[in-house]
């Protein structure tokens, strides 16, 4: 065959393949064959150097127009294919409701996401997150809190002792609150204080819905000059919006621990209702959610630890996380919090 | 304390339409918490149950036990009745429901409708009442009489419905434990008058010193002691008003004499005590005295119990030894009975730490000892005993003998407390006008020695409030005491919310809280569920994880007082907690648990001068359960060691902590199957397979992975700052490795040896098998080996070239064979 003759038989070969749509495979394989280094047409043209100079004209056109019409014959294949082949996926949609591939999903408990929650807030405050003992010395749960043996007000908190001697006593205990920590802290450190003490306590208490004899606490404590009742207030409020949400107020009252005068008990106004639903959930129709004790630091213990309590004044409060854990999400009984189901744990 | 709103009339003069919901607020918020308010009679319709009069009383024709009563109920006719009450009686007022009332069954204590019906062939339509069918108590004993002037007709709720209180005083608060103590409170907080009982009554005969005298040997346990003499008493019921009273309050009526002792305790708040004076040893000569317990000495007290006393019992004693537990109980020789004649009235303030010890000794706690040891003011005694001799002579019959024995070392002198204008002002953060600040003083009983304000009020510079304190107020002793007083009164919801202004104190690094909050962080990335378990357990449990004699030498820390069985030891592990609480899911029914807890374990040190346990902060975890297929559902496969310290990679590696896993034994964890956790060499850590053993123990079939990070040992090991090196510009050649070594060469042995060419930039295993042609002891592992220069391109040739150094040295160190 001389070089025109090729030219045709590959113009032909081309016609049927691109009549009768091929494979991609195929293509690239005759395309190779036609266009590549070695390929037939390449070959030809290579070799017009070596025809009769009037054979090397006819050929080297039609050679070039071959190639021209072939490449833009594939071009628009290529693309019918593209366009035909996005047509078929997308008629064949996915069905994005489908569940995705799992992978396994931890939480923190929501105990822990809510004392976390309430560190943040009181660390914007300046408040410094310090951790004491679990087990502790009756002087600093009691003693130095101002709650000497046979003091009625050690009613309030029924004890764990354990069976320890010490120098002929028994003096350990499970930490019934994290107020030793007050005292740990002003031992340790010179006003101006901030700090938030969070931790375990434990009460020798029978078990209900609302009870339990393993809790968790936050205590506060700030001492420096002219700190006041209406500071605990501020303070307090703070915490409260950024809790429980901004319109938030809290409601202060009388109360009394040894170790605090003023002593105050420290409410906020529900978040679930006006105050007027006595089917409330959360409040119950009172309006209010009790939800710490506190008051000023006992003149006494700050002297005792050294400092003039004339010049210093200073506020501490005590919250329990599973009660505002409670109220956050709507937690009807508190012993669903330890019973470490993990039912009830994906809800968080 | 429950609190009679009847009964506080008496006391403070409250307006007729009082709203009760506000009193109990303002009470609240200022003073003490009102628990809860119950309406007394709330439920008693006002037209069916109202206040009869019995006319006429009849033998009932067809049975003995029972009578006809007609009875005057204020309607056109009276109504007969059938009545089974032996205490009823001709021209008693008595509490009457016609047909139709709701009143309780007084046989199967539920509320029913009152129905006309015919008891032994007598028709009988409408009640007479006893406490229990009116829900006031559960006496059905007999029918309730009511004093001769209760207006007959008159709705029974008017007559005796009441609005209870339950206050809960706070412990500082020993005024507050009586009626009186309230009224003030109220009187102070909402206004009204005061009018406290009266309490004269005529004396007669000889001096009550010629019948008794007093000694008191510690006057620090015994401030005062009063005693008066009534003769001539009649022991018997008291009478209704008194024993309504009681009720209302949650006593029950004993007899006249200690109804009266408790009536006074209750409206006064001093415990009083009668004894029975002609029971006395007659060789005393009528002395009592109060003093301690000697060695050996024992008192049969009134509950039958005999007691034998410790060293600081406080005692009253008559010349044989021992007749009452002082302030706590009576003795049961001179108990008063029936027979008795003369009453020696004991009104006495005793020491409210020996009270309390005695009476936590000896349990018996009671409403007087809760009273004597918040500490009661001497003065009260005298009060006390004039109000209750009283009532005595009253109730009682009898004549009280002239004037008291009262021995009263010390007089009390009422305490002056002064607190500056400007320490109240900074104390509460808010100015209570001077004017106001003195108001609520004086309302409070306060005698105001001193005012003079400040100089804004109009008073001087110095501004200072100097206060004597009221007698019965015992809690107040320094100048915050008195700011207490005033801002308590003037009201909280005037305080402004003020922020702090003072510097923010220096931030106090807390490393082990970053950490534990760290890692939790990232084992719950890792998927892991975080738990929170008890700190108590048992001996039992702990033995399925600790081995026996460890235990014997640990000796974790044991609750001295435990109200629950599982509630024992505080634990020095938490291994157990995460096997029960793994063993708990599956048994619900779980497919797959992975969790873990951060806590402490409590290792008790007992030598060296400590004397606090070590608290060792751990995070303890646990795998069991299938994986999951691409739609959650369990697979066939069970997770494994590998998915644990996967788990683990994952978490530690996101705090940058390089760890080796060692090959480690350990109790509970099955041989073979265990790492020892390793920083910088020092082990922090432990992962494995729970052994087959330790499971049944906890009752779970199927393997668990449990693994255990001691914070304080991984926290030297954190880095301070990530190390990092800049990449290559050149490209790296990636060519695989197998070769065939002993069982024995682990991987991480090699990688290690691979690593260590300075071409290297990483080594992975990608396959390890055992078995098929290979001999037996021998496997092979596979790894893909990443080489790289930081100065030029590496070729296939320079890798080929290293990757035979690599091999040659794997020969030399492992006997290693390249697989072809
Ligand atoms: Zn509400």
């Amino acid at each position: 065959m001389n070089a025109i003759e090729q030219i045709a038989a590959i113009e032909a070969e081309a016609r049927a393949l691109l009549a009768a749509p091929a494979s991609e495979a195929v293509l690239v394989t005759w395309q190779n064959g036609v266009f590549g280094k070695n390929g037939r047409l390449t070959v030809i043209l290579r070799g017009l150097g070596t025809l009769p100079p009037e054979e090397r004209k006819s050929v080297g056109a039609a050679a070039n127009v071959l190639k021209l019409s072939l490449e833009a014959a594939l071009a628009r294949l290529r693309e019918s294919q593209k366009a035909a082949s996005l047509a078929a996926s997308a008629a064949d949609a996915l069905d994005v409701t489908l569940p995705g591939r799992p992978l396994r999903r931890g939480r923190l408990h929501p105990v822990t996401q809510v004392r976390r929650e309430i560190l943040d807030i009181f660390a914007r405050l300046g408040f410094a997150t310090v951790e004491g003992p679990e087990v502790e010395l009756d002087e600093y749960n009691f003693g130095r809190l101002r709650i000497p043996e046979h003091h009625p007000a050690r009613d309030m908190w029924d004890t764990f002792w354990l069976d320890e001697e010490v120098d002929g006593r028994q003096p350990l205990l499970l930490r019934t609150h994290t107020s030793p920590m007050q005292i740990r802290h002003i031992d340790t450190h010179e006003p101006p204080i901030r700090v938030a003490v969070p931790g375990r306590c434990y009460r020798y208490e029978a078990t209900d819905a609302t009870h339990e004899w393993m809790l968790e606490q936050v205590e506060l404590l700030a001492i420096d000059e002219g700190l006041s009742l209406a500071n605990l207030k501020g303070t307090l409020q703070e915490f409260a919006r950024q809790m429980f949400g901004p319109e938030r107020r809290v409601l202060m009252r009388n109360s009394y621990f040894p170790f605090v005068e003023p002593g105050v008990e420290l409410a906020v106004d529900c978040f679930a209702c006006p105050g007027d639903n006595p089917a409330c959930p959360v409040c119950r129709g009172a309006g209010w959610l009790e939800i710490m004790g506190a008051g000023m630091v006992h003149p006494e213990i700050i002297a005792a630890a050294g400092y003039d309590p004339a010049r210093y004044t200073g506020f501490a409060a005590g919250m329990g996380v599973e009660r505002i854990t409670m109220l956050k999400f709507g937690i009807t009984d508190i012993r669903d919090l330890h019973a470490n189901d993990l039912r009830f744990l994906s809800q968080f | 304390m429950l609190v009679s709103l009847k009964w506080l009339r008496d006391y403070v003069s409250l307006p007729a339409d009082l709203d009760i919901y506000d009193l109990a607020h303002r009470l609240t918020m200022a003073s003490a918490e009102v628990d809860g308010i119950h309406r007394v009679g709330g439920e008693w319709d006002r037209a069916l149950v109202v206040v009869g009069h019995v006319l006429d009383v009849q033998p009932h024709p067809n049975a003995d036990r029972l009578r006809l009563a007609t009875v005057d109920f204020g309607g056109d006719a009276p109504q007969q009745v059938v009545c089974g009450a032996p205490n009823l009686a001709v021209g008693q007022h008595i509490a009457f429901a016609r047909e139709g009332a709701k009143v309780i069954d007084g046989h199967s204590g539920k509320p029913s409708v009152l129905k006309k019906g015919v008891i032994r062939g007598i028709e009988s339509s409408g009640m007479v009442l006893s406490e229990m069918e009116l829900g006031l108590s559960q006496n059905h004993e007999g029918i309730i009489v009511l004093p001769a002037d209760a207006p007959v007709g008159t709705p029974l709720v008017d007559y005796l419905g009441d609005v209870i209180l339950d206050v809960h005083v706070w412990p500082n608060r020993a005024d507050m434990m009586s009626m009186t103590g309230v009224a003030r409170e109220v009187a102070a907080i909402v206004g009204g008058t005061l009018s406290m009982p009266d309490s004269a009554y005529r004396e007669s005969g000889g001096a009550a010193s010629e019948a008794v005298t007093v000694r008191i040997d510690d006057p620090a346990l015994c401030a005062r002691y009063i005693a008066t003499v009534i003769e001539g008493v009649t022991v018997g019921p008291s009478p209704e008003w008194l024993q309504a009273r009681l009720r209302a309050a949650g006593m029950r009526p004993i007899n006249n004499v200690v109804d009266v002792t408790n009536y006074v305790m209750l409206e006064l708040g001093q415990p009083l005590h009668a004894f029975d004076l002609d029971k006395v040893a007659p060789s005393s000569k009528g002395e009592v005295g109060v003093r301690t317990a000697k060695p050996g000495e024992t008192l049969r007290t009134l509950d039958g119990v005999e007691r034998t006393l410790t060293a600081d019992t406080l005692l009253i004693t008559d010349a044989s030894g021992p007749i009452a537990l002082a302030g706590v109980m009576g003795g049961e020789a001179t108990e008063v009975t029936a027979d008795t004649k003369r009453i020696l009235l004991e009104s006495a303030r005793f020491d409210p730490v020996s009270i309390r010890r005695t009476g936590t000794r000896l349990a018996l706690r009671s409403e007087a000892s809760a009273r004597f040891e918040r500490g009661l003011s001497p003065e009260l005694a005298l009060a006390a005993s004039q109000r209750a001799t009283q009532l005595l002579v009253e109730v009682a019959g009898g004549t009280a003998r002239v004037g008291r024995v009262d021995a009263y070392p010390a007089p009390h002198v009422a305490p002056e407390v002064s607190i500056t204008r400007a320490r109240l002002d900074t104390v509460i953060g808010f100015h209570v006008p001077t004017s106001e600040v003195e108001a609520i003083l004086t309302t409070l009983g306060f005698d105001l020695v001193r005012s003079d304000g400040d100089l804004a009020d109009g008073g001087s510079a110095g501004g200072l409030f100097v206060a004597r304190v009221p007698w019965w107020r015992t809690d107040i002793s320094i100048p915050d005491d008195l700011a207490e007083e005033v801002v308590r009164l003037a009201g909280f919801d005037r305080l402004p919310a003020t922020g702090m202004v003072g510097a923010i104190p220096a931030w106090e690094p807390a490393p082990i809280l970053d950490l534990r909050n760290r890692l939790s962080d990232a084992l719950v990335a890792a998927g892991l569920q975080e738990i929170i378990s008890y700190s108590l357990t048992t001996t039992e449990v702990l033995e399925r994880v600790i081995p026996r004699e460890d235990l014997a030498v640990i000796r974790p820390l044991r609750l001295k007082n435990t109200q629950s069985a599982d509630r024992e030891l505080m634990r020095p592990t938490l291994r157990h907690s995460l096997l029960e609480t793994v063993a708990r899911n599956l048994n619900a029914g779980a497919e797959q648990v992975a969790i873990f807890e951060a806590a402490r374990a409590f290792i008790p040190v007992r030598d060296g001068g400590h004397v606090l346990p070590e608290e060792h902060e751990q995070v303890t975890g646990a795998l069991a359960g299938f994986e999951v297929d691409r739609w959650g559902r369990p697979t066939t496969r069970r997770l494994d060691f590998f998915d644990a310290k996967g788990a683990l990679e994952v978490a530690l590696g996101a705090l940058g902590v390089t760890t080796a896993y060692v090959s480690h034994e350990e109790y509970g964890l099955l041989p073979g199957h265990v790492a020892r956790l390793e920083a910088g060499g020092d082990a922090f850590g432990i992962l494995g397979e729970v052994h087959p053993d330790t499971l049944d123990a906890f009752g779970i079939d199927a393997p668990v992975l449990l693994f255990e990070i001691d914070l304080a040992r991984l926290l030297p090991h954190l880095p301070k700052r990530r190390a990092t090196r800049s990449l290559s510009r050149f490209p790296a050649v990636t060519q695989d490795l197998a070769v065939v070594v002993d069982d024995s060469v682990t991987a991480g042995a090699l990688r290690a040896i691979i690593e260590q060419s300075s071409l290297v930039v990483s080594a992975s295993v990608f396959d390890v098998f055992k078995g098929g042609r290979l001999p037996a002891g021998k496997k092979s592992v596979a790894l893909s080996i990443r080489y790289q220069a930081a100065d030029r391109t590496l070729t296939s040739d320079d890798a080929n070239k290293e990757q035979a150094r690599i091999l040659k040295r794997l020969e030399r160190e492992f006997g290693a064979e390249q697989r072809t």
